[in-house]
């Protein structure tokens, strides 16, 4: 009797991958962030003071700005217009969440008096409470311009800031 | 054993009968499938011949590739005074913010983690997002557990490029006590078949 091979095959299922199975990563995870802050308060400080402006220029003269930094340095003071007394900047105390960055927001107004005066607040963008936001707080400085003339009327002219702060 | 009249290596056909002796000019493949059909004419009838079947299968399976899109942002959450605990901060994966405590409020802008996922055509893929730990930039013993909402699943519905994108979102629980800063964590976002 011939031997024939009798084959009871049983086919192996085929997978055909180029990499092993297994959990994929991304390159690059994502990240979650969660700002978790304390109520912002912003108190006044002091009030703005160009000090005493005297138009001592000769003749007719007009655009004469005059411009105080945040700090309360005053800068166009000279020919047309001269500056004594005391300048100081407004100023407004910021308390929060440490090293928590704030927007400040502080639109032009007018000062009003004799005339009409308008002014320009110079204000930072943004304030950086610091590692005793919470605390201490941060205080900063708002400087600002008007512009004069010969023609201007003199007195004493007064305005109100309309300053808010929020967190960034 | 090589054929005189080619170089293409024969198998002796009588390997596979034993007794018989044949030397054919066929292919290997050719010679066996012959020898399979003389094998199976001279058996006549088996007595207890055996069969078996078996299915195949064959699944072609192009590499999973995940990639991120976006960060999650759950905005910025006030903290109110007093004393008070267990109010929850919600993103849902759709985008919908839930922040419906007095204790706190939500402002700023908020956003979805999001992923890209590319593999085979109508392959289910299995996503894990565990929860990630947000520390506290400014004193890192402070954390807060960001609860993910991902889902469990997605079916690709195209093979390689464009992939399909999916959205994460999340959940923190605050108390009174909850240190203030900005917490930070990175997702784990794994997938497979």
């Amino acid at each position: 009797m011939e031997k024939f091979l009798v084959a009871a095959t049983a086919i192996v299922g085929l997978a055909l991958t180029s990499t092993p199975a297994g959990a994929v990563s991304p390159a690059t995870q994502a990240t979650a962030t969660a700002k978790i802050f304390r109520p912002l308060t912003i108190s006044f400080v002091q009030n703005l003071d160009f000090g005493t402006l005297v138009l001592s220029g000769a003749g007719a003269w007009s655009g004469q700005v005059i411009s105080m930094d945040q700090a309360g340095v005053l800068t166009g003071c000279g020919t047309n217009v001269t500056c004594s007394g005391t300048p100081r900047p407004a100023q407004y105390k910021l308390v929060g969440t440490n090293n928590a960055t704030v927007t400040i927001s502080s639109p032009g107004f007018n000062l009003t008096g004799p005339g009409t005066l308008a002014f320009t607040p110079n204000a930072p963008a943004t304030v950086n409470l610091g590692a005793a936001g919470s605390t201490t707080g941060v205080t900063f400085g708002i400087g600002g311009s008007i512009t004069l003339a010969s023609t201007t009327p003199d007195g004493v002219y007064t305005g109100t800031f309309a300053v808010t702060a929020d967190y960034q | 054993m090589v054929d005189r009249k080619s170089t293409t290596l024969v198998v002796p056909v009588f390997a596979m009968f034993g007794e018989h002796h044949s030397l054919h000019r066929r292919s290997p493949f050719t010679s066996r499938v012959f020898a399979a059909l003389i094998c199976a004419a001279l058996s006549g009838a088996p007595a207890h011949a055996a069969t078996q079947t078996a299915a195949v299968t064959a699944s072609a399976s192009k590499p999973l590739v995940l990639t991120k899109l976006q960060d999650l942002d759950l905005g910025l959450v006030t903290l109110g005074p007093g004393t008070w605990s267990n109010a929850t901060v919600s993103l849902s994966q759709a985008g919908a913010l839930s922040c419906a405590n007095a204790n706190i409020v939500c402002t700023g802008a908020t956003r979805v983690a999001r992923y890209n996922v590319q593999g085979s055509n109508q392959q289910t893929v299995r996503i894990s997002a565990p929860n990630v730990t947000l520390v506290n930039q400014s004193d890192s013993t402070q954390t807060l557990t960001l609860v993910t909402d991902a889902p469990a699943t997605l079916l690709l519905t195209n093979s390689g490029f464009p992939g399909v994108d999916f959205s994460i979102g999340g959940s923190v629980t605050l108390n009174s006590t909850t240190g203030a800063g900005t917490y930070v964590g990175t997702f784990n976002v794994t997938v497979d078949y």
